[in-house]
């Protein structure tokens, strides 16, 4: 990609000003010989300047680390010349994600730029659900006549996050606890549940010291114990759930996003989550709680090819996925699936899922259009594949992408905003 | 809010400075009142013509396009009635091409069609250049004239060719003025010093030499630009 070509625009200045001096000759006009002449400083011109190999940096910014669907997203670009030349001639443009629209302002940029100067511009994006990579910048630096062009692309991993708003989704307890957020197993916890005497290996914090200075007899107080969730978010990656509306974004970017905020209202409450992806059998993290499991969540789902814009290139059947799934499980876990329900496949994980032992809550984004007949029929399909889910008992989220998550979780029946 | 599209055309201070620097170049090499009211009025046809164009790209279309094309037709009419008033042969001679270039360059550039012509660049220039030729030719102005004449088509063409490549990179909504300011003020700068040059070798009494020396004089040139050209 770096380098310089010959743009060979001089070239028939110089022909017409040799044609011209031949004209004079003819002519016997030495007036018109000399017409040459300027063509000539401009042939040697175009020969003496030229454009060398350019080094420029390049830094965007943005205002902020995370945004909503539809907000407006001003891109500071600056760019910056660390090579000891001048660049005369310098036309940049940036590298706009593919799937942002910019409605404000130019991606590109032309200047002069002295060694060390910077140079920087703004322009707006529209936002859109999930991670996107900026792509390399394209610079294009000519030399003051033009006669050389040399191109190249400067590159700044540079991410815009775009997530839903927070919204939390209850997961489902497993039928081995009964109540979803306090257990029956006694020992270590906040609500109190009954008094008994001290055994040895009791913790000191546990005994009654109270009642020990009233009666000198030692008790342990025992709570009930909180029981830690384990949810394991499965976004459907599979090949049918590429999908996207026409100028919005795709079905995963949207299930990645919502992994996030979904994991971020649980992990706070203690309980433990996992991520992994159908289609993509190497994309598995393991569940585990706190801030840091936080970030490995969210370090997980932008570096997985899994949650990338490529489809896998090829994959067992859902069954088989499921079952593979299902050997990393936990045993209590109960299951997100995060899946466009594109295809059959989706309700047959989800009801696979079910039937070995995992609780499963559908949250699926809806990328069905109805502008023609056959995006009508497959939007059918989907309304189908929901209704069917609810039949067997499976919860299922529908969001149309265009409302906030927690008015779709609000919506379903079966399904609490906690 | 809507996208913004990228509008490619070609860029508006090198696209001015090309089609000023052009008419400036017919109108120094043929100095006659024809040439002069002819210039005045296909520049402000081409003008209107550039202000259509503008309501256009502002969706105002139908406005914009009828702004557009009676500019166009008030330019495309200067060229005849201006050979018409030319009082001399040769000026006429002179003056279809040079018109017409002016025309073809000011409708390259135009921010109404496509990204520009780079073609329709050269051939205006071309044929701005055939007019200067010809007016020295015929004698319709001094020699310094011609020079400044053939320095102004080329600063025409570099400013209308940086204008239609620009535009097809960067388009009309990135600021791109400082740097085709400082490449069209550069190809001035170097005409500038070409027609210096020639004027030293006008003074050192050139004109007076046998043709056959001439002719060394121009094998020499042409060895000099093969030379540069490596």
């Amino acid at each position: 990609m770096d380098s310089t070509v010959a743009t060979n625009r001089w070239r028939g200045v110089v022909a017409l000003a040799l044609a011209a001096g031949a004209l004079g000759v003819l002519a016997r006009r030495p007036s018109l010989l000399l017409v040459a002449v300027p063509g000539l400083v401009f042939a040697a011109y175009a020969r003496t300047t030229a454009v060398g190999p350019v080094d420029l940096e390049l830094t965007r910014r943005m205002g902020g680390a995370t945004w909503r669907p539809g907000d407006e997203v001003e891109v500071e670009v600056t760019v910056r010349n660390a090579g000891s030349a001048r660049l005369w001639d310098l036309r940049v443009v940036d590298g706009v994600p593919p799937a942002l629209a910019v409605v404000d302002g130019s991606p590109r940029h032309g200047g002069v730029l002295g060694p060390g100067e910077a140079t920087s511009f703004t322009y707006t994006v529209d936002a859109r659900l999930g991670r996107h990579r900026f792509e390399p910048m394209t610079a294009v630096v000519r030399d003051l006549s033009g006669a050389t062009e040399y191109t190249t692309t400067v590159a700044d991993e540079t991410e815009l996050v775009c997530r839903p708003a927070a919204a939390a989704l209850a997961p489902r307890a497993t039928n081995r606890d009964a109540g979803p957020f306090t257990g029956r197993r006694r020992g270590m916890g906040v609500e109190f549940s009954h008094v008994r005497d001290y055994r040895h290996g009791d913790a000191a914090r546990r005994i009654d010291w109270n009642r020990y200075a009233r009666d000198r007899v030692l008790t342990t107080v025992s709570y009930r114990q909180q029981r830690a969730l384990t949810v394991v978010a499965v976004v459907d990656a599979r090949r049918p759930s590429y999908r996207g509306l026409e100028d919005g974004p795709d079905a995963i970017a949207a299930g990645v996003t919502t992994v996030e905020v979904l994991a971020n209202g649980l992990v706070d409450g203690r309980n433990r989550v996992g991520v992994a992806a159908l289609g993509w059998p190497d994309a598995w993290l393991p569940p585990a709680t706190g801030r840091d499991h936080l970030a490995a969540i969210r370090g997980f789902l932008a570096g997985q090819r899994a949650f990338g814009v490529t489809p896998p290139d090829d994959e067992p059947s859902v069954g088989v996925q499921v079952d593979r799934l299902a050997v990393r499980l936990p045993t209590d876990a109960t299951c997100w699936l995060l899946s466009p329900l594109c295809d059959d496949g989706a309700v047959e994980a989800a009801r696979r899922l079910e039937a070995i032992g995992h609780p499963v809550t559908v949250v699926a984004p809806d990328v069905t259009a109805r502008d023609t007949p056959g995006r009508r029929l497959a939007a059918i399909e989907r309304e189908l594949r929901v209704a069917g889910l609810r039949r067997s008992g499976i919860p299922v989220v529908e969001w149309s992408l265009a409302e906030p998550l927690a008015a779709a979780v609000a919506r379903q029946g079966e399904v609490r905003l906690a | 809010m809507t996208p913004a599209r990228a509008s490619l055309r070609p860029t508006r201070v090198s696209g001015v400075v090309a089609v000023a620097a052009g008419a400036l170049a017919v109108l120094v090499a043929i100095d006659r009142p024809a040439a002069v009211a002819g210039l005045a009025v296909l520049l402000v046809g081409c003008s209107v013509a550039a202000v259509g164009a503008g309501l256009v790209g502002r969706s105002r279309r139908s406005s914009g396009r009828v702004v557009e094309w009676v500019g166009l037709v008030v330019a495309v009419v200067a060229v005849p009635v201006a050979v018409v008033a030319s009082t001399t042969p040769g000026g006429s001679i002179a003056l279809v091409p040079g018109l017409v270039g002016c025309l073809l360059l000011a409708v390259a550039l135009l921010p109404a069609y496509g990204s520009g012509s780079r073609r329709l660049v050269r051939l205006g220039s071309g044929l701005a250049f055939a007019a200067v030729l010809l007016a020295a030719l015929f004698h319709l102005s001094p020699p310094t004239r011609a020079l400044v004449g053939v320095v102004l088509v080329v600063v025409a063409w570099d400013a209308g060719d940086h204008a239609v490549d620009l535009g097809a990179q960067l388009g009309t909504r990135a600021r791109t003025w400082p740097s085709e300011l400082v490449h069209v003020g550069a190809t001035g700068l170097v005409g500038f010093v070409g027609v210096a040059g020639a004027e030293l070798g006008r003074g050192l009494s050139v004109a007076s030499l046998p043709l056959t020396a001439f002719v060394l004089v121009l094998l020499a040139v042409i060895a000099l630009t093969l030379a540069l050209h490596g």
